[in-house]
Order: C-alpha cells, then sequence, then structure tokens
C-alpha cells in the first residue's frame, strides 16, 4: 500500500510506500497515531502546521462486507482536540482499490486559491486548480465532477461552510448513487480542509487491488461466513434494511432519554410524527426508498430516499441523529422540514448534528421559537451567505451560547452532544465527557446495553466500565474500515472468528482475539496523549454543569456519576 | 384487566392485529406479569426486546396494573 503526502504549500504530490511506523495501521488508528506523531499539539487547527489525514481501513478495497469507511483525521477547530471523523460513501474503497493507505495534506495554499487533488484509474495523483468551483455547494458540486471526470468517480468534498472554515462544517462523501449525501460530520473537519485550499477529492474508481492478499483462500472463507453472520443478525440483516436508524426515535423517546427542546425535556412531544415507523410509511406511501445500498460493499441497505409529496427527492439519508437535532431539539415535528434541514447542510457542507444543536440553543435563547421549522431553514441558509448570525451559528453551539449569553449548551469540549441524554443514558454521559474526541456518540455509544436490558440507564453504576468497553472497542474496529452497524453481528457464533481470520489473511499476521481491544487501547492512548500535550486535563473531562443541576423530566434525575469515577474511564 | 401495548420498530408486523405504531389493548387476567403479557403476543424479552412502563425498564417476572402503558422496545444499538 501507498502513502500520498500532498503538500498544499508548494503544491506537490509525494508518493511514498507506508513508513515502518505506520505499518499495520489503518483507519482511525492510522490517523491518530501520524496527527499524535507530526503535528504540533498547539498548533492553530487552520494554519499550514496542521495536517488533514484520510486513511482507509485495514480491510478496505477487499471483498469483505461493510468495510468501506475512511476516516478523517486532524486537529479539530471546534474541540482544539485531536478528531478522527468517520464516513462512508463509495472513496474508502475507490482508494483501496488504487493501494492507496492514506493520504496526508499537509501546510496551505496561498490565500484564495483552491484545488482539487485528482486520482485517476492508475492511482496518479495531481493537485488541479478548482477556481471554477469556488463557493459551490456539494451536490451540485459533484453533478459537475461526474460530468468531468466520469461517472465512476468519487468524491470527498467541502461546501461553503468549509471554505468559510467554519468550525462544523463537514466533509460530504458521495453515495453509490453519486450524490454527496454521506459525512464525516464531526469536528469541523471541512474547515481544515477549506484552510488547506483543497476542495476536494475526486478518486477514479476503477482501480484493480494492487495489494495480494496473504491468504486469498482463508479470506474467501472467511469472508463468507462474515457476510452470512451480518445478514443473519435481527439488527443489521431486519430491523436497519427496515427502518433505518430512525427506528430509535420511539425506543429512546420510551425510555426519556430524547434531548428535547434544547435538551430540557426527555421526551419529545408528539415524537411520533418523527419517528422511524412513521417515517418509512411516509416514504412508501410517496414512493421513495425505505432500503437503499449508500455506501460501496454494503449489505445491510440501513440508508432510504426520502421524497416530497409529488415523489421528488428530498435527501438521502434521513438519519436518527439528524431527526434529533433538527427535530427534538429544535422542537420541529414536520418530517419535511427535517429532510430540508438534512438536505441543507449537506448541500452547505455542514455537520447536521451541530448545526441542530446550534439552532437549538439559539431558540432557547430567543432568537426564534421552538418548532418553527420556517425559521430554522432561514438561519441555516445564513450559514451558507455568510451574514454575522450565521457565522455564529457555523461556528458551533457553544460559540452560540457564550455569544448569545445563555448557558443551557450541550456539548462537551465544544462539540455537542447525539441523540442521547446523558442524564436518561448515564453511560453515554461518560462518553461524551471522556472520549478525546469531544461529545460523540461514534465514540462508545452505550444505548445498545440499554435496549438489550443488560444495564439500567438511570443508574451510575456500571456506566463507566460500560462506557470504556465501547470506547475501546470502537476505537479498535475504526482501524479495520467495518461499519459499526456490521460490528453488532460480531457477537454472533463463529462471526468474530470469522472477521479475525480475514483480517489476518489479510494482512499476514496472526492476530488473537485479545490482541483487538490491544489495538483500540493503544489508539485511546495517543488521542489523550496528543490531547494532554494540547493542554486539555481531566477537569476538560466534564459534562457541562447542567446536565448536573437540572433534572431531565421525565424521570427527574442529573448526571450522577462521580468525577472520580469518570476520570478511570480511560486511565489506562 | 386492561393495559395498552404499543410495540416499537418491526414488532408489530408479528402480531395479528396490530396496526404499526398504534397502541393497542390487551386484556390479561389481573395481577399479570410481564411475562404473560409478551407470550400473549407470541414474544418473549429479552429476545424480542425489553418492557417499559412509564419510561422505566420492567423485567419479565414483574406484576403489570390495570390501564399500565407497556411499550416493547425491540433490540437495538445507535450509530
Amino acid at each position: 500500500m501507498k502513502f500520498l503526502r500532498v503538500n498544499m504549500t508548494n503544491r506537490t504530490v509525494q508518493v511514498q510506500d507506508v513508513p515502518p511506523q505506520y505499518a499495520g495501521l489503518g483507519g482511525r488508528g492510522l490517523t491518530s497515531i501520524l496527527i499524535n506523531a507530526e503535528v504540533p499539539p498547539r498548533c492553530d487547527p487552520l494554519g499550514p502546521e496542521n495536517k488533514l489525514v484520510f486513511a482507509i481501513g485495514l480491510m478496505t478495497g477487499t471483498s469483505l462486507v461493510n468495510t468501506s469507511r475512511i476516516s478523517v483525521g486532524a486537529k479539530s477547530p471546534l474541540t482544539g482536540t485531536i478528531k478522527e471523523s468517520n464516513a462512508g460513501g463509495t472513496v474508502g474503497s475507490a482508494l483501496g482499490r488504487l493501494g492507496i493507505q492514506a493520504i496526508v495534506v499537509e501546510g496551505k495554499a496561498p490565500e484564495g486559491d483552491l484545488y482539487l487533488l485528482r486520482i485517476d484509474d492508475k492511482g496518479k495523483a495531481e493537485l488541479v486548480p478548482a477556481a471554477p468551483y469556488k463557493g459551490m455547494r456539494t451536490y451540485a458540486l459533484v453533478e459537475k465532477l461526474l460530468s468531468v471526470y466520469g461517472q465512476k468517480t468519487s468524491v470527498l468534498c467541502i461546501g461553503p461552510a468549509g471554505e468559510r472554515c467554519l468550525a462544523i462544517a463537514s466533509i460530504q462523501s458521495s453515495d453509490v448513487d453519486g450524490r454527496p449525501c454521506r459525512a464525516a460530520g464531526r469536528g469541523g473537519l471541512g474547515a481544515v480542509m477549506g484552510s488547506k485550499g483543497l476542495k476536494a477529492l475526486v478518486v477514479d474508481q476503477r482501480g484493480k487491488s494492487v495489494e495480494a492478499m496473504a491468504d486469498p483462500e482463508a479470506f474467501r472463507e472467511a469472508a463468507a461466513a462474515f457476510a452470512k453472520a451480518v445478514k443473519a443478525d435481527p439488527f443489521s440483516g431486519h430491523m436497519l434494511p427496515s427502518l433505518g436508524t430512525a427506528a430509535l426515535v420511539g425506543p429512546v423517546n420510551s425510555l426519556g432519554a430524547f434531548p428535547s427542546y434544547n435538551a430540557t425535556r426527555g421526551t419529545l412531544e408528539d415524537w411520533a410524527k418523527i419517528s422511524g415507523e412513521t417515517m418509512a410509511q411516509v416514504i412508501q406511501s410517496r414512493g421513495g426508498k425505505t432500503t437503499h445500498m449508500g455506501c460501496s460493499q454494503c449489505v445491510i441497505h440501513c440508508s432510504n430516499v426520502y421524497v416530497d409529496k409529488d415523489g421528488k427527492f428530498l435527501t438521502s439519508s434521513l438519519e436518527y441523529e439528524t431527526i434529533w437535532s433538527m427535530g427534538g431539539m429544535t422542537g420541529i415535528t414536520d418530517l419535511d422540514t427535517i429532510a430540508k434541514l438534512d438536505f441543507l447542510c449537506d448541500d452547505i457542507g455542514l455537520d447536521t448534528m451541530s448545526t441542530g444543536v446550534a439552532l437549538a440553543v439559539a431558540m432557547d435563547a430567543g432568537r426564534a421559537k421552538f418548532g418553527d421549522g420556517e425559521a430554522a431553514i432561514r438561519m441555516v441558509e445564513e450559514i451558507a451567505t455568510g451574514t454575522d448570525f450565521g457565522k455564529l451559528l457555523g461556528s458551533g453551539p457553544a460559540a452560540v451560547g457564550k455569544s448569545l449569553g445563555h448557558h443551557r449548551v450541550p456539548a462537551v469540549k465544544g462539540q455537542s452532544i447525539a441523540a442521547y441524554d446523558p442524564r436518561a443514558m448515564q453511560g453515554n454521559g461518560v462518553t461524551y465527557a471522556t472520549s478525546p474526541m469531544g461529545a460523540d456518540h461514534t465514540a462508545g455509544n452505550v444505548v445498545g446495553e440499554y435496549l438489550t436490558g443488560k444495564l439500567d440507564p438511570l443508574s451510575p453504576a456500571g456506566q463507566v466500565e460500560a462506557s470504556r468497553k465501547a470506547q475501546i472497542a470502537v476505537a479498535a474496529m475504526d482501524c479495520t474500515g467495518l461499519c459499526l452497524f456490521a460490528s453488532f453481528a460480531l457477537a454472533a457464533p463463529g462471526a468474530g472468528e470469522a472477521f479475525l481470520k480475514a483480517l489476518n489473511a489479510r494482512l499476514g499476521t496472526r492476530l488473537t482475539l485479545d490482541d483487538i481491544p490491544a489495538m483500540g487501547v493503544r489508539v485511546l492512548k495517543a488521542e489523550r496523549e496528543f490531547n494532554l500535550r494540547a493542554g486539555f486535563t481531566n477537569q476538560d473531562d466534564r459534562l457541562p454543569r447542567f446536565f448536573y443541576e437540572e433534572p431531565l423530566p421525565p424521570h427527574n434525575k442529573v448526571f450522577l456519576v462521580s468525577d472520580g469515577e469518570l476520570d478511570k474511564t480511560l486511565e489506562f | 384487566m386492561k393495559v395498552r401495548v404499543r410495540l416499537f420498530g418491526t414488532l408489530g408486523r408479528r402480531v395479528p392485529g396490530c396496526i404499526p405504531g398504534e397502541p393497542m389493548e390487551i386484556e390479561l387476567p389481573a395481577g399479570a406479569w410481564v411475562r404473560d403479557l409478551l407470550l400473549s403476543l407470541g414474544l418473549s424479552s429479552p429476545r424480542d426486546g425489553i418492557v417499559t412502563v412509564d419510561g422505566k425498564v420492567r423485567k419479565e417476572d414483574e406484576a403489570l396494573e390495570d390501564g399500565d402503558t407497556v411499550e416493547v422496545l425491540p433490540p437495538l444499538h445507535g450509530g
């Protein structure tokens, strides 16, 4: 496999073998260990010293199902910490088939210059001036790029928010239909890409893997067994293709843990109007798609295509976290409005979660009424047009709270929480507080423990252990390129062994099941070391005060895990 | 006694007469447990999901009361 070093200051691209210190690393392991080694921790995240790293997983590019994830890493302008943001789509597999393990973007283009990084079907990379694409929104951009470079092209790109270096800007990833609707949303990495002067990666999908499989026969056998397990699992094989992630809306409301009206209530009035069950009925009645393949190599098909009353495309894919941030947090219970907000964020290049929470904080502070969908759309448009208020929203919920003098900001290290209130799902609060990424549900989501009856969500007991276990498991899994949703099938008899066998057959290693958590711990240690050197301490691993002081209806609980317990979470 | 039951996700598709997303009324003997309710629906916990009453998780051997609103949540994970 190869590394591409792209120097935006000199506009040069250097191809190199994987440096020995990074051998055997993929995905988040590679982005985080490289950033910890090469980026000065106290640097300006939008300056030339920061590096933006795109790294595919160890299994990405192979035929193993659901392994097309790509990790994007940098020092985050939103949190000031190290950051890995993970995206699906098609670009990960395309890079894998070209034998490209990682792209490291360094330096900074001259002010105002903008480039594409084009990688052709032979893996040859060059920087192409992108002046004609300046300011373009992502849907129009990708349509244009596919017309220029061919339909068999994958794109990772930023929109106006990234070009403006706004702290909640996303990097959008094109799906199998060529729509930029998957995202490395969290941590404002779109702003880092914008600061470098890089508008898009444009990657030919027609590469042939240059990497020989260490044991092709063992790989084929193990890959078939793993695919069977993913299809047989009730969650990945049945629930997700039926209702998608939106299946969580009802259950999390039932448990009183759906942060609503800017986290002042744990149940949204009229949540049934925006539930997964309702959404599936709406999509089906209008001729959209409730089951849809979004990413390469996927056999789950959790995606959907949401259409309006006339059957016209509104967005893809409408996900649980967005339904929450744009619905629960803002009190908007009209699915069409939520779908429009989702599309707008993808098109402008914004993290839907941070954007929704920024809106909710603004509403809570009196800038608009909860439930006012038209005001929400207007405010998101302001981010694209770049008004003063739009720039404030685009800087994230903490900036909004500070500017408007409002205390209730559900964020840790500047990044908003996700769709699980820490007062009613205490373990998710542990992850929000202690993850090196700031509040991030993908860094160790404990909701599955509650919804399989293994843990009481309201008691502080057992939450630190559950969060630790989840954080380690996810950190390891994010090294492989495996989709989180396929990973739950690893618990099925023989499935974990099959995945490990495929990994060993690919790499020529003899890893055992014990080596997997060790991989996760190594990644978390590197991330915490970076944060420590950047000036973060245990005192930063805390939730905002209001989670400790304002009880959340209907259970009227506050966050109960002590600071001392929190500090033990990642004490390796 | 009568309880109101709401089945989430695709659980409703397995129970005859259930309209997805709509609560249904079930008649049970007085003092019936959560397990009795699930059996009457052809379900079991935690295999098919967990049960909540008033937003709190109930075990299979806990008694239900007349007028309870019971929700059955399928096993899910977060993303």
